[in-house]
């Protein structure tokens, strides 16, 4: 079977953000990148799926500029067999739904019964590609989910994470559309050797028209959502900050909680 | 024409679930600004009494669907009743609180319209027809002001907590309307098996009165170990909680886990090291009588919780704190 994971390239969790100055962008000198988090656990899952079976094809798609092409090589050197990188300037600026017509496209010209996704990019967050897609493909789908197995004549076994660490289990027919939650299962170390392998795989690079699409569906001239404003948020609340030498931060903390708020 | 606004509630034990009122609170003020209603629709089995709640509450119309398939959660069960209704209607907006059902419905609803979803919302700005919406990218680091500048309807969901549903009225007279509802089991492709607790839930921090919580920032599983575990002795044995990748590093079993997918805890003392307090993890701890952040960090959101604040390094300062915290207990 072959399976088709979404990976994004987004900023490393620690890095310093700066807005630029049409206060709607951070600026992305500097930065160093990394895969998505749930969607290194989406890859994982794939390779996963296809080693259980024996067979079939593990195709990684993303949609970024230029540098997203590193993402690529880091699920191809965990196992991926190849890569689409949709990274003509036309894909580029746009909406969760610009992305998800982008993968539906995709989805459609590889004809892969299974695509997954991470569940939320953790740079814009919005936590909706995925489903997204599935409603553009009219494909069932289901999101968080932190198990899969495959069953008998073309369906999956899922377990939905729902609140308050109660689950949910069912089946599902593919094709099929799911959103990876992180956790799932322990992601593989990248070896040298998959490394090396990777630099042979192959990545194509489809325009736009040659997926069928039109510049007003995808990027930034496709968009619906613009984003105003981008700015670090307001303090809110009352943290009271205590500052100074390790020892002397210790003996105050322990004293205000002691005598102020009574918990010690 | 008026323009209205659509919430989909969900409900839970006989009872709308907050998020839901939430939504209804935010949709009330949107109809009251544009001159149009507040409408509600709520489906499922037996959940007429659900309904008229919902009407009670400050839903002009509430749009009723009973049906046998509708009585378990599905997708396509539910997406067949509102497309119908969402078309039927032409909303202005719709919104649903930012819960895991409406994560799994919603967008496909809306990719239906050739609309993305605003999604976790904190805030909203109305002015006259125009709204523009505030959410929070990069884990609550940054704030973005979002217009969808697309045709309606619009769709959004909200975070738990950021609307304030006490604004709701007390009796007001809404009306229920009976939709008629026609599904059949082999349009529901998702077929549930079972719905179930977390296997084996061994640790139980819901009732702890001392929990220290660690996350990614200490870096390592030994070092988690070291720091917490050196804390929680301090503290004559308290609890441990995570946060999520805390857990999924497997550094410490699912069960410590914390958060809307985790544990909801209410203890006297919290004191959290190295976690940035995403709000995923922050619903689990905001009925914490006191709570503690350390973090290298000075902008980490976890500070706009906190009662009291240590920025620097979890490595200098947990062992000097677990110190003096064992001094004063020896004292
Ligand atoms: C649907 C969904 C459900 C989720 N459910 C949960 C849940 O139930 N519980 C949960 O916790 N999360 C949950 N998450 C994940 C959540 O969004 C965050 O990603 C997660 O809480 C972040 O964990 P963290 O704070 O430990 O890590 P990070 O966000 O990586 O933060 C690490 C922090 O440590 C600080 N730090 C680094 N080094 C040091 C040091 N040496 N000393 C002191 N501080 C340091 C950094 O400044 C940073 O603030 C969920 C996410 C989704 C999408
Ligand atoms: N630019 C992109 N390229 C490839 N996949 C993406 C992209 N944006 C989002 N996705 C996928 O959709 C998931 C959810 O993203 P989002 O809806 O943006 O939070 C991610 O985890 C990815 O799997």
């Amino acid at each position: 079977m072959k399976i088709l994971v979404a990976i994004k390239q987004v900023p490393d969790k620690n890095a310093r953000l700066q807005i630029d100055e049409s206060g709607t962008r951070i600026v992305e000198t500097d930065l160093s990148w990394e895969i998505n988090e749930s969607d290194r656990y989406a890859v994982e899952t794939a390779l996963r799926l296809k080693e259980a079976r024996g067979d079939g094809e593990v195709v990684v798609v993303t949609l970024g500029p230029e540098r997203a092409r590193k993402a690529i090589s880091s699920a191809l050197a965990m196992g991926a067999d190849r890569g689409i990188h949709l990274v003509d300037p036309d894909f580029q600026g746009g909406d969760p739904l610009c992305v998800a017509r982008a993968l539906a496209a995709v989805t459609r010209a590889e004809d892969a019964p299974l695509v997954l996704c991470g569940t939320r990019a953790d740079d814009d967050g919005y936590g909706e590609t995925p489903i997204l897609l599935a409603g553009l493909l009219d494909r069932p789908a289901v999101f968080l989910t932190i198990g899969v197995e495959p069953l008998d004549g073309d369906r999956l076994r899922v377990v939905r994470e729902l609140e308050a660490a109660r689950q949910e289990v069912s089946e599902i027919p593919l094709p099929a559309v799911l959103g990876i939650q992180s956790g799932i299962f322990d992601v593989r170390f990248t070896s040298l050797k998959g490394i090396m392998a990777a630099k042979k795989k192959p990545v194509s690079q489809p325009t736009p028209t040659e997926l069928g699409l039109s510049a007003e569906q995808i990027g930034k001239a496709g968009r619906r959502l613009e984003v105003l404003s981008l700015a670090p948020p307001e303090k809110k609340g009352q943290c009271e900050f205590i500052e100074g030498k390790p020892e002397e931060v210790a003996a105050t903390l322990v004293e205000k909680l002691r005598r102020e708020a009574k918990v010690l | 024409m008026a323009k209205d606004v659509l919430v989909v509630i969900e409900h839970e034990n006989g009872s709308p679930r907050r998020p839901s009122l939430e939504a209804l609170a935010l949709a009330r003020r949107l109809a009251a600004s544009f001159g149009g209603r507040a409408l509600a629709a709520v489906a499922g089995h037996g959940v007429g009494d659900i309904a008229r709640r919902v009407a009670s509450s400050g839903a002009d119309t509430v749009y009723h669907f009973d049906h046998e398939l509708l009585g378990q959660y599905t997708p396509d069960g539910y997406r067949l009743v509102l497309e119908p209704l969402v078309r039927d209607l032409s909303p202005e907006w719709v919104l649903m609180g930012h819960t895991y059902l409406a994560q799994d419905l919603l967008p496909l609803v809306s990719a239906r319209f050739d609309a993305p979803v605003v999604s976790d919302c904190v805030d909203a700005e109305v002015d006259g027809e125009t709204v523009v919406l505030s959410r929070q990218p990069y884990d609550a680091k940054l704030v973005a002001r979002i217009a969808d500048r697309g045709p309606a309807p619009h769709f959004a969901t909200l975070q738990s907590g950021a609307f304030p549903a006490d604004e709701l009225p007390d009796a007001h007279d809404g009306t229920v309307e009976q939709r008629p509802v026609d599904l059949s089991p082999d349009r529901l492709r998702r077929k549930v098996l079972e719905v179930r607790q977390a296997g084996g839930r061994t640790v139980d921090l819901t009732s702890a009165e001392i929990i220290v919580a660690g996350g990614r920032g200490l870096g390592s599983k030994e070092k988690f170990q070291q720091l917490i575990g050196q804390l929680a002795e301090a503290l004559g044995g308290a609890a441990i909680g995570a946060s999520r990748p805390v857990v999924d590093n497997d550094w410490l079993p699912h069960d410590h886990q914390i958060g809307s997918s985790g544990q909801t805890v209410s203890p006297k003392l919290y004191i959290g090291v190295g976690i940035s307090g995403a709000i995923q993890h922050v619903v689990g701890i905001r009925g914490s009588q006191v709570i503690v952040a350390i973090n290298k960090d000075k902008d980490a959101p976890i500070f706009n919780e906190a009662t009291y604040g240590v920025v620097g390094d979890a490595e200098e300062l947990v062992p000097a704190i677990a110190q003096a915290i064992a001094e004063a207990r020896q004292s």
